[in-house]
């Protein structure tokens, strides 16, 4: 029995180290094959779009600490939205250890490519030795591209719509500022901008059209339009399309339209347009009238509209309430006047003061002197009677006078 | 006895010269005032007074009379040097109004009677500005009615006087009296005539009309003082005047 134990175990050992012996060169000769030489160090740019086409490059590192020779790669096909323009195989040449590689490959994306990260297979050729002596060796390594959401075009926004002045009136001439961002990922070309223009407005010294040149992803221009509205255009929200027309990486012919609006506001203007003052000349204690005839000139109606006539003793009401004016019609306020028997003499300023208000409840006033001369109140007897009695009387003196020295000459 | 009336004559004329003064100054120096208040002003806020005035500084100056207190509200542009107390001419008056003094108060409640715009405003001289501001004092109503006074006066006493002196009534007495008129009226324009203010024709007449009065008082009396000559004239004057009664008595 302990002579059998010794001999078996010898045998279990001889059997593994027979098999540790047939094993260990298998596995070594596995190793060569199976291990990743290379690695994919750096690819750049990382992301595309949809429609992209650009070159991108690929760096590899050869993982391992001696050179190897006659390096190459080769993108696999595969069913994938990005596409290899041109040779998918590339020659690298000799790649030392620890070293890098680069290749460029052109790349297109599909326009319809889903967003997401697409890994595509690249095959690395090498040979351990120079020439062909060196046993071919390959593996296949990968390398991700991400497919970003939008395409790479242009997209111009308008980012606000001003005019100068800021309210626009009936009649009016006023610059329209529109401010553009191109907010999209390509530069924009040839960028025009038009705008269609139709009654009540007019074009003011230019074109409806205005080039504007590149702008670039992320830049602001100002387009200006110099325009005129009608005298008789009617309080309301206009609306001018604006077209922009414009080249970028995907199309030479983009065409984008854009709805402006431009709020046209209507305003009443009421002025006096005549002043009566029944008798025009007023003496101390006269009594008269005075009328105003206001008319609106405006484009709109004038609301509660109503006179103040402010001054020193002159009326005998101060305040007037005429109502509603419509455009181009007139209306009178009339004011009892009375002057004082002792009023001073001279000239009286009276401030005429016109309230109204729009339709949209915004308040105007007009303020206006009215010159009344107060004479003085006419004598009982004039003073030409008096000076013509005075005269008379000297003449009469004078000539019994000489009568008298004449007789007593005689 | 002459004498003593060249001596009373001789002073009464330098009393009424002096007396008329302060109101010759005051009547000469027309629409003067004293500054009550000052203010600034933008155009805009009073675009019915200065319709057309470009943007610039623009004073409102609250100027009172300093004899009858009357006071105005004067709009003018850069009256940079003006304060209060100052004795003010307006120049260039394009406007002046009876105003409501409640649409123009700048002042805080300080009434006013005129509203004027003026193109400018100037200081008066020394003797001007201390006579206004006399009168403008608690005396001055007093000194410029007794002014005032001796103004229409002076040659009524000047009269009385030539008439006491001579105890009789003389044609000349009348002439010395209308010159002393005109005297008063001459010193008056002459004042006037300084800051350009306006004096009627009639006014200027009169006051020029002082040196013909003088001489021809002067030639009058030369020529009353005989008798005869005297007679020449009076007994036909009596003569004339009693035929008037008689006319008017018939009348």
């Amino acid at each position: 029995m302990s002579g059998s134990i010794p001999s078996t175990a010898a045998l279990v050992f001889l059997l593994s180290l027979l098999a540790i012996l047939t094993i260990a060169p298998l596995a070594v000769a596995a190793g060569t094959s199976e291990v990743s030489k290379f690695c994919v160090s750096q690819v750049s740019p990382k992301e595309l779009s949809p429609a992209e086409q650009r070159e991108v490059v690929i760096s590899i590192r050869n993982l391992g600490t001696t050179e190897v020779y006659h390096v190459a790669v080769e993108v696999l096909a595969i069913e994938s939205p990005i596409k290899i323009l041109g040779a998918t195989r590339k020659e690298i040449g000799t790649v030392a250890g620890g070293k890098e590689a680069s290749v460029t490959y052109e790349v297109y994306v599909d326009k319809g490519a889903d967003v997401g990260v697409y890994y595509i297979p690249l095959r690395v050729f090498w040979r351990d030795e120079w020439g062909e002596e060196g046993e071919l060796c390959s593996e296949t390594i990968y390398f991700s591209l991400r497919v970003t959401g939008s395409l790479k075009r242009a997209e111009i926004e308008v980012l606000s719509v001003e005019t100068v002045p800021e309210v626009v009136k009936p009649g009016d001439t006023f610059s329209l500022k529109i401010r553009l961002k191109n907010v999209g990922i390509s530069d924009a070309r040839a960028l025009r901008a038009n705008i269609s223009v139709s009654s009540p407005f007019m074009p003011v010294g230019g074109d409806v059209e205005e080039y504007l040149g590149v702008l670039k992803s992320g830049e602001e221009t100002l387009v200006t339009f110099n325009l005129s509205v009608a005298a008789d255009a009617h309080t309301s929200q206009h609306i001018f399309e604006l077209t922009l027309r414009y080249e970028d990486e995907t199309s030479r012919n983009n065409v984008e339209r854009k709805e402006i609006g431009v709020f046209v506001r209507g305003e009443p203007s009421v002025y006096i347009q005549e002043i009566t003052l029944e008798p025009s000349n007023l003496q101390q204690g006269s009594e008269g009238i005075l009328m105003l005839k206001l008319t609106n000139v405006g484009t709109e109606n004038a609301e509660d509209v109503r006179v103040e006539v402010s001054s020193v003793g002159l009326l005998s009401e101060s305040y007037y309430f005429i109502g509603e004016i419509p455009p181009d019609s007139s209306e009178t306020a009339a004011f009892g006047v009375y002057v004082d028997d002792d009023a001073k003499v001279g000239m009286y300023a009276l401030k005429i003061n016109v309230h109204y208000n729009d339709r949209f409840g915004k308040e105007y006033s007009y303020t206006r002197i009215y010159e009344v001369r107060v004479l003085e109140k006419a004598p009982l007897i004039p003073l030409s009677y008096v000076v013509a009695f005075s005269v008379i009387a000297i003449a009469l003196l004078a000539g019994v006078y000489f009568v008298q020295r004449r007789e007593d000459e005689g | 006895m002459k004498a003593k009336f060249k001596f009373v004559l001789t002073g009464l004329l330098i009393a009424y010269i002096v007396l008329l003064l302060p109101y010759a100054v005051h009547e000469g120096l027309g629409d003067a005032g004293v500054v009550i208040a000052v203010e600034k002003l933008q155009p805009h806020e009073v675009p019915e007074i200065l319709p057309t005035a470009e943007e610039g500084e623009y004073v409102l100056l609250l100027l009172e009379d300093s004899v009858s207190e009357e006071r105005a509200l004067v709009v003018v542009e850069n009256a940079v040097d003006v304060s209060e107390g100052d004795v003010l001419l307006i120049r260039d008056k394009t406007a002046e109004w009876y105003v409501n003094w409640h649409d123009y108060d700048y002042f805080g409640g300080e009434p006013f009677e005129t509203l004027v715009v003026a193109g400018r405003v100037e200081h008066v001289s020394t003797v001007e500005n201390r006579i206004e501001k006399f009168l403008a004092s608690g005396v001055g109503d007093i000194v410029f009615g007794l002014s005032l006074l001796g103004f229409y006066l002076m040659p009524l006493l000047i009269l009385a006087v030539c008439i006491y002196a001579e105890r009789r009534f003389s044609l000349w007495h009348v002439l010395v009296m209308m010159s002393a008129f005109s005297l008063g009226i001459l010193i008056c324009n002459v004042f006037a005539t300084l800051h350009d203010v306006e004096v009627s024709g009639t006014r200027k007449t009169f006051g020029a009309a002082f040196f013909v009065l003088l001489i021809a008082a002067l030639w009058l009396w030369k020529y009353e003082s005989d008798e005869a000559r005297r007679e020449k004239i009076w007994r036909p004057l009596k003569a004339a005047w009693q035929r008037v009664i008689e006319l008017l008595g018939m009348a």
